[in-house]
């Protein structure tokens, strides 16, 4: 099976270095490695993670962000540095993006790791923005439009759960048998 | 663009109860805002200062692994 790879926004990488229990980071994380795949942090989410780091006067988020760091091979991510031109050719899709009216000029960032994601291969971009999430339709087509990159679908964790948890439920007589894979 | 990866599996996981969760979140938010707002230079270094804290990690493992 070729190699696939899910992105990690920096939320879900908090919540599946902190497990609790109404969190579905951790069953996400789990389930796709189960099912092969790699995962990748994109370049701004390493920055969010460190600058996160640095936020000494919140004890717990600052040491929480160094302990993904540290943990980060260990959950089988990885991680690259872009050249000068990976990184204008990432901001020139982002203002693209943001020019076309898909997502306001506030959510660079989001757009910027999403971007990332796609040039690092990503098949998957799991993440907690519900305005990413809102707007998936339109991200999508718009990656693959305006950007000129490759398919890269966005989920939540919770979405990701259900969809092999529904995998696991035999199915009855009533329900048509659906099986597959991403 | 290089790819790094390191072949290690001693996955640690953090305590934390939901509110302190819920307050890391709410702090990522407000980070993911700023650093949008950050220069291209700052925001290489902030880069440059995960990967220091990566490879530390994984130098810090392998003085331990060595030691056993």
């Amino acid at each position: 099976m070729p190699e696939r790879r899910a992105a990690l926004d920096t939320k879900v990488l908090l919540g599946i270095q902190a497990p609790v229990p109404v969190s579905s980071c951790v069953e996400a994380h789990s389930l796709l490695r189960h099912d092969q795949f790699l995962f990748a942090a994109p370049p701004t989410v390493l920055q969010e993670l460190e600058r996160l780091e640095k936020r000494t006067e919140a004890e717990f988020t600052s040491a929480l962000a160094q302990n993904v760091l540290e943990n980060l091979p260990a959950l089988d991510v990885v991680f690259a540095k872009f050249d000068d031109t990976e990184t204008d050719v990432t901001e020139i899709h982002a203002t693209r993006v943001i020019e076309k009216g898909v997502l306001s000029e506030k959510y660079r960032a989001d757009l910027s790791a999403l971007i990332e994601a796609a040039y690092m291969d990503c098949l998957l971009f799991i993440t907690t923005r519900q305005q990413l999430l809102d707007k998936r339709g339109d991200l999508m087509l718009a990656l693959i439009q305006v950007c000129g990159m490759s398919h890269l679908y966005i989920f939540s964790p919770e979405e990701i759960v259900g969809y092999y948890r529904h995998l696991l439920i035999p199915p009855t007589a009533q329900e048509p048998q659906r099986r597959g894979s991403f | 663009m290089m790819l790094h990866t390191i072949p290690m599996k001693t996955e640690e996981k953090t305590t934390a109860s939901q509110e302190q969760l819920e307050e890391a979140f709410r702090i990522a938010d407000e980070v993911r805002e700023e650093v949008s707002r950050l220069s291209r230079e700052e925001r290489a270094n902030l880069e440059s200062a995960a990967h220091a804290v990566i490879r530390g990690a994984r130098s810090a493992r392998a003085t331990c692994r060595a030691g056993h």
